[in-house]
């Protein structure tokens, strides 16, 4: 399965990469939102919490510059039931620029085709699911909202619970490789 | 292939008007971030071009990503 899309790539996380990613992670504008919830993770425990409960987790990468832009991760796996919790966070910098979005796609393509679950679910504050409000109700099904769950910005606003559905994903993964052989096959 | 891109482009913003090829796409169109992914992937398939990531910074409309996607294709065609 490609983990090398078109401008991002997904590739392992070396202890070279906990500094980039404490940066990220603790950072004040992140640590809130994040896997730590606001408290801050002391840097030598910082690698524990990094992996805690991790499944699949991996850098994401430009291609034209090799930079890490950000993390993604998938958590929690309960084998029983086939879920497990999805996370991810991008550098500043590469936030709603469109292009590194591809890299959770390719990570759940990874994930889907590596795991038997079911689900993967991901929690997103309501000013967050703007960037990508148009996947509610096709890629994403908003399974219900946590009222007033998180202080942001000057107020408490809803938390969205987002569930990705395994056989949505891999139909539309096909249906996107379907239309690429059709045009392949007409001449530019 | 044009016109087959609009057509395109207007299925993956399923927007109830027909969305015209010099709205702005984010401040016209309220396209999300996903949307203006998906609208570049499509380009890339259908021209055969692959967008430079620092291009996303710049591009506003339809007639943006049209415009520089016929022009790579054709300087590849040399």
């Amino acid at each position: 399965m490609p983990t090398k899309g078109r401008r991002v790539y997904l590739r392992a996380i070396s202890t070279e990469d906990y500094d980039w990613l404490y940066q990220l992670e603790a950072s004040p504008e992140r640590l809130p939102w994040y896997r730590h919830a606001g408290v801050s993770p002391p840097p030598e425990r910082f690698a524990d919490s990094l992996w805690a409960g991790v499944i699949a987790q991996f850098a994401i990468a430009s291609r034209a510059t090799d930079t890490p832009i950000g993390v993604v991760a998938a958590y929690r796996y309960d084998a029983r039931n086939g879920h497990a919790r999805l996370a991810g966070v991008l550098r500043p910098d590469f936030e709603r620029r469109g292009w590194p979005l591809e890299g959770f796609s390719l990570f759940l393509d990874y994930v889907f085709e590596t795991f038997p679950i079911r689900k993967l679910y991901g929690e997103v504050a309501a000013p967050n699911a703007e960037a990508f409000r148009s996947s509610f109700g096709s890629t994403c099904v908003q399974e219900g909202t946590l009222k007033g769950h998180q202080y942001m910005m000057g107020s408490y606003v809803d938390t969205h619970v987002v569930a990705i559905w395994r056989e949505t994903w891999l139909q539309r993964a096909s249906q996107r490789r379907e239309r690429i052989a059709r045009r392949s096959s007409v001449s530019p | 292939m044009t016109e087959e891109y609009l057509q395109e482009a207007r299925a993956i913003l399923g927007r109830a008007t027909e969305v015209r090829i010099d709205d702005a796409l984010i401040a016209d169109v309220g396209a999300d971030s996903l949307e203006v992914l998906e609208l570049v992937l499509a380009a890339e398939d259908l021209f055969h071009v692959v967008f430079p990531e620092e291009y996303f910074d710049e591009l506003r409309t339809l007639r943006d990503i049209v415009d520089w996607a016929v022009a790579a294709s054709d300087r590849e065609a040399g």
